[in-house]
């Protein structure tokens, strides 16, 4: 444990103190939205629930953007590749919200002393955040069914299960095993129910610095940029539900049958770099735009364990960024 | 053919989709296993969650107790978890009612001596259970039963992450995917892609592995285990 005094365990004894001592009026006032938190009959509305998930996912993408840029922990590659994969996929979460009319109450957050310096103090703050996350989308998916909506309650549970993602991945981070539990842990019957654990993120408390302000999307994408993940189809859109036979389109390995090259294209909306060498170390060299493709003619496994494409007319592309079509899986090594 | 790839499968997949669905249920000889004109109905849902569960459970004590795959301390243990999630999953189901609708299955060959393969055949599987529950959440939530349906996610959320260490094993990034890919919109869409396991075929081992039963998983697990979870169904027993 960290030398701080802040534990996971203080955070939801914070948490559990404050659910019992403050009234859901005190944290309506404090935001200043009479409407946000259960309404009168003691449950959420659909309103309350897109904007405390947006409130998550700013804060979300606040904390996962401060670790990545204002840190000292010493990440390895593939931990920064998975952290940038979170960031990702927290602000495509926000975006949808946002674009459902989720409205973020705070864009300002504060966070435990030395929980960026520390890494295991990273992981063990961080695992209780998303656990207090996936028991809101939880608490969502029961509600949204209650009220009537069984694909937006899909799409609660499509984010919930990426939340249970990086909660695993955080804990592995923090030397813990990363699956340790037979379910995803149900902790609040509303969404709404989650507030007081996090109260000290929105409020601060002692040993919390702040506030952080949440970076925007522009700066996140820019260290995002190709290390993003693949955005995936929320169950609400119409072209959601296109049969398992069809998720190599997600997976971006196409229909080969007839390919007799290899082609790769971003897998998602950002431009992917062209490297030197098989490395993230090496020069970038030029841009393949998110709606271009080029050939590659061969493959290598770089020094961060990442297969990595050699584009045929020069530089290199890591292949999780990248979707392919056609026979690349056979394509010569070098 | 040696190695069936996770292409193979899913263009396999792809193709069974086409047929029909009573073709399946004859198949199986349950003719109320499937897709119902208007959805699935509950106990289609969790006898096909249990036949996975139990293919879940075959699979990973397979790889664990005779597979040749060179696994480290840390990612047999991460396996054991993944056993003992799985059979918490059928033990639930079974509780409520469930039955397997088989307990003998089909794996590729090569699966268990094959580091890649192993890694890309259970991502497939594990894919379809997610798609499968999250199909489940869906239909569960317009049976109007959100008690149940949020029961559901939380099984979702540990197969996504069965699905995100699988790759890791792989040497793929675990996290990929922005949501939780939602493909099917019944559980018994999944069917066809689970296809291979249910009857074997070309790429796939001759001979049948048996489910080993509780008994021995809970031995082979021994304490090892995962913390068992409240399921949402309880929710007032959780808060008391």
């Amino acid at each position: 444990m960290s030398n701080n005094g802040i534990s996971r365990r203080d955070l939801l004894k914070g948490g559990i103190i404050a659910g019992g001592a403050i009234g859901a009026a005190s944290f309506a006032d404090l935001f200043g939205y009479n409407d946000v938190f259960a309404q009168s009959d003691g449950n959420d509305d659909i309103a309350t629930i897109v904007s405390l998930a947006a409130t998550a996912e700013t804060f979300a993408c606040t904390h996962y953007y401060q670790v990545l840029t204002d840190s000292t922990i010493a990440l390895t590659p593939i931990e920064i590749s998975s952290l940038k994969g979170f960031l990702d996929a927290e602000l495509q979460h926000l975006e949808f919200l946002n674009a459902n009319g989720g409205e973020t109450l705070v864009n300002e957050f504060y966070a435990p002393e030395n929980v960026f310096n520390d890494r295991e103090q990273f992981s063990m703050i961080t695992e209780t955040a998303e656990f207090a996350f996936i028991g809101a989308y939880l608490a969502a998916v029961r509600r949204i069914s209650e009220l009537g909506n069984p694909l937006l309650a899909t799409v609660a549970a499509q984010v919930a299960a990426v939340e249970q993602e990086h909660l695993s991945l955080v804990r592995q981070i923090g030397g813990r095993r990363p699956n340790n539990q037979s379910l995803a842990r149900a902790a609040f019957f509303n969404t709404s129910d989650v507030v007081p654990v996090l109260q000290p993120f929105l409020e601060g408390a002692e040993n919390f610095v702040g506030p952080i302000a949440f970076p925007g999307a522009d700066a996140i994408r820019d260290i995002i940029r190709d290390e993003g993940v693949i955005p995936v189809t929320p169950a609400t859109a119409s072209s959601a539900f296109s049969g398992l036979g069809n998720t190599e389109a997600i997976e971006g390995e196409g229909d080969s049958a007839m390919a007799e090259s290899c082609t790769v294209t971003p897998r998602g909306s950002f431009n992917v770099n062209i490297r030197a060498n098989a490395t993230i170390n090496s020069d970038v060299q030029s841009l393949l735009a998110f709606n271009e493709s080029v050939d590659v003619d061969a493959q290598t496994i770089g020094p961060d364990g990442f297969t990595w494409w050699r584009v045929a007319s020069g530089g290199w592309v890591r292949s999780d960024v990248v979707s392919t079509m056609g026979e690349c899986g056979t394509l010569q090594s070098v | 053919m040696s190695k069936l790839t996770r292409r193979d499968f899913l263009k396999s997949a792809s193709i069974a989709t086409g047929a029909s669905a009573l073709s399946f249920s004859g198949l199986f000889g349950y003719s109320r296993v499937f897709a119902q004109e208007d959805g699935d109905s509950l106990e289609t849902i969790i006898n096909l969650a249990a036949t996975a569960e139990t293919l879940a459970c075959t699979h990973y004590y397979s790889a664990l107790t005779d597979g040749t795959i060179a696994l480290t301390p840390d990612e047999r243990a991460i396996l054991i978890a993944a056993l003992d999630t799985e059979f918490q999953h059928l033990q639930f189901l079974n509780a409520n009612g469930a039955s397997a609708l088989t307990e003998e299955f089909f794996f590729p060959l090569n699966v268990y001596v094959d580091r890649e393969n192993f890694s890309e055949i259970t991502e497939v599987a594990e894919t379809a259970f997610v798609s499968a529950y999250l199909a489940a959440n869906r239909r569960i939530a317009e049976l109007g039963n959100p008690l149940l349906a949020a029961t559901v996610a939380q099984v979702a959320c540990t197969e996504e992450v069965h699905l995100a260490l699988i790759r890791q094993i792989g040497g793929r990034l675990p996290n990929h995917v922005s949501l939780a890919q939602a493909t099917i919109f019944n559980t018994s869409d999944a069917v066809p892609v689970l296809q291979g396991f249910l009857e074997g075929g070309d790429g796939f081992d001759d001979t049948a592995r048996a489910y080993p039963g509780a008994d021995a998983i809970t031995d082979f697990v021994s304490n090892m285990g995962v913390m068992a979870v409240e399921p949402f169904i309880n929710f007032d027993q959780m808060s008391s």
